[in-house]
């Protein structure tokens, strides 16, 4: 008879909430000292950069809005996959994690639009177009405000977890919209240049700026969500520990 | 002489650290009110076993 080994990595291990408040004080630090320290060194690097034939000085944008519209698309996807973690597995944190993820990816969202806008009228002479990329990001934004509101709405935080949830996998279909919207229409977005079949399409003067500004925002993004994660969790006790402060009042 | 683009650049790079910083004030303000519920409820003289809170959701 097969045994699973006993020192295997267990997920489900961080569905108790005091090991993962244990997990999060410990690791929580670490994060923010990396993103620090990347964001800085990345920083220099994007200032130090040459600046590019066509664009000049604006290329420099790209350091912070690429990263920005890559962290609200992976943000919405971890909220989708922890809509699956509430409705099939029943994760205890998964709702917590849909309901921490989406003010910040909101912000992500919201910082990656108005970068994209202020880049827009410098190279195409407007703040904004309806294209197919920007329309499809907007609608990322909506979604992300939606879903606060819901969450919000009752009384209950738990009442909002599987609607939420679903709504959460229902816009879900918007990620790969986002992504492939530049190839599938005719845009005033330039299409992708890191991750194509072809090969990256930037220059390593860029691309190492780029990829050391992503992962420091990354990490900055994860510092912000397991903190906030702790307040969440923090908040649920309350409202628990009132629950049963008023249930004991009501049958002592 | 000083790019045309210099000024958007700056905006660009502005409104991020800017909208990071609010983020930010706003999370760590939510935790310490949190902490300062935590703290009252634990001082009001309930009927209720206050310590089993550590697992509780």
């Amino acid at each position: 008879m097969s045994k699973l080994p006993v020192t295997s990595w267990n997920f489900f291990k961080f569905s108790n909430p005091g090991i993962f408040l244990r997990f999060i004080d410990r690791f929580l630090p670490w994060l923010c000292f990396f993103a620090l320290f990347f964001l800085s060194l990345g920083l220099y690097l994007s200032f130090t950069a040459p600046p590019d034939y066509q664009q000049e000085l604006s290329v420099r944008i790209m350091f912070i809005h690429v990263p920005f519209a890559w962290i609200s698309m992976f943000c919405y996807s971890m909220m989708a996959f922890s809509g699956l973690g509430t409705l099939i597995w029943r994760h205890p944190l998964a709702d917590l994690s849909l309901k921490t993820a989406a003010p910040i990816g909101a912000t992500f969202t919201f910082i990656a639009l108005l970068t994209g806008c202020i880049w827009a009228k410098p190279m195409w002479g407007t703040w904004w177009v309806w294209d197919a990329r920007l329309t499809s990001v907007f609608l990322l934004f909506l979604m992300y405000l939606g879903i606060i509101v819901l969450t919000r709405s009752f009384d209950d935080p738990l009442k909002s977890a599987r609607p939420a949830a679903v709504i959460a996998l229902v816009g879900f279909i918007d990620i790969p919209v986002i992504k492939f919207s530049v190839d599938w229409w005719n845009t005033l977005h330039q299409p992708a240049s890191l991750f194509r079949l072809d090969g990256v399409r930037i220059h390593s003067s860029f691309l190492i700026p780029l990829m050391v500004m992503g992962l420091g925002f990354f990490l900055l993004f994860f510092s912000f969500y397991l903190f906030s994660m702790r307040t969440q969790i923090l908040r649920r006790r309350i409202y628990r520990m009132r629950f049963l402060a008023a249930m004991s009042e009501e049958f002592p | 002489m000083m790019s045309p683009y210099f000024f958007y650049v700056l905006a660009a790079y502005s409104v991020t650290g800017f909208s990071l910083l609010i983020l930010s004030i706003i999370l760590i303000l939510d935790y310490k009110s949190c902490l300062r519920e935590e703290e009252e409820l634990s001082q009001i003289d309930g009927s209720f076993d206050h310590s089993a809170k550590k697992d509780m959701m």
